[in-house]
């Protein structure tokens, strides 16, 4: 299960929230995953019409949230749009993949905060959407930070005895991440 | 529980998590369908997923990292494929974040086991 920091409860109260917490951080795994596969490469849908990961950055000018994040989309972003697609797609799928197994959680939640701040810059104004999903999205990654939610079912619960005991500049920093 | 236990355990979970991951060869799972698993991907799941198994079985690490290799390797031939346009594993990018978890996890088991011997339990770790 966990060697430190075990939550506050006792017993088998204890026991069912850290399961509780391993299921919450599998459940934002997999909606990283799941939403991996249409950032496909080497064109990301740029072209005419635009597709995907493409029509959906676009919206953070054509819809836009914030003036100076927009000013960045459209002269940074858009122009060097294969770069820009390839970062989202490692970023992503490096999301879904080491939050599936509770690997250096507490750094990868952060990640999910900036990159759950970044899609909802580009799409909160765009039709249909529901500003409470971005801010779901903000707010559980903020619980996985706050929870080390890797130390409850996840690798970082179970590997960081071992970094502990290891001296070392690269110890010291799993132990911070995880 | 020893520490070198642990991980045997995390091991073991990790593959069962790769032969769950055939339940995604169903396509009436809809919205559900998290990530696309058939053709050769589906020998990827299972064939690695029983080798992780006995590696967790056997607190043999070594094999689990040979595994998770296996899984990186996989995943980046998925990566391939998608970019150029085929189809080779019958698989998606989800499946290649899937295989990314399970490789990457694996590897730092073997990893920390080895560089931190003085944890285990029993030898030839």
């Amino acid at each position: 299960m966990t060697a430190d920091s075990p939550p506050q409860a006792t017993g088998p109260g204890r026991v069912h929230s850290a399961w509780l917490l391993a299921l919450a951080r599998v459940g934002v795994a997999l909606m990283w995953i799941d939403n991996t596969s249409w950032k496909q490469p080497p064109d990301f849908g740029e072209g005419d019409p635009p597709r995907m990961l493409y029509r959906w950055t676009l919206m953070g000018v054509e819809h836009e949230v914030l003036r100076p994040y927009a000013w960045f989309v459209e002269t940074v972003v858009l122009p060097n749009f294969t770069v820009f697609g390839w970062l989202v797609l490692i970023v992503e799928a490096s999301l879904g993949a080491f939050l599936l197994v509770g690997l250096f959680t507490r750094a990868f939640a952060l990640v999910g905060l900036g990159q759950s701040v970044a899609i909802a810059l580009s799409t909160l104004n765009a039709p249909h959407e529901w500003y409470w999903a971005y801010l779901l999205m903000f707010l559980v990654h903020l619980m996985l930070f706050a929870t080390a939610a890797g130390r409850y079912g996840g690798l970082d619960g179970v590997l960081r005895p071992y970094w502990r005991r290891c001296d070392g500049r690269l110890a010291r920093v799993l132990m911070r991440v995880s | 529980m020893s520490a070198a236990g642990r991980i045997d355990r995390a091991v073991l979970g990790i593959g069962v998590a790769s032969l769950a991951s055939v339940v995604f060869v169903v396509e009436d799972l809809g919205d559900f369908r998290f990530m696309r698993v058939g053709g050769g991907s589906l020998l990827v799941a299972i064939g690695l997923g029983l080798l992780v198994i006995v590696a967790g079985w056997l607190g043999n690490v070594v094999l689990a990292g040979v595994a998770g290799a296996g899984f990186l390797l996989a995943a980046l031939i998925q990566l391939i494929s998608t970019a150029t346009g085929n189809d080779w594993l019958g698989a998606n990018l989800s499946t290649m974040s899937f295989w990314l978890g399970l490789g990457a996890g694996l590897l730092v088991c073997t990893t920390t086991a080895l560089l931190a011997p003085h944890m285990t339990t029993e030898g030839h770790r």
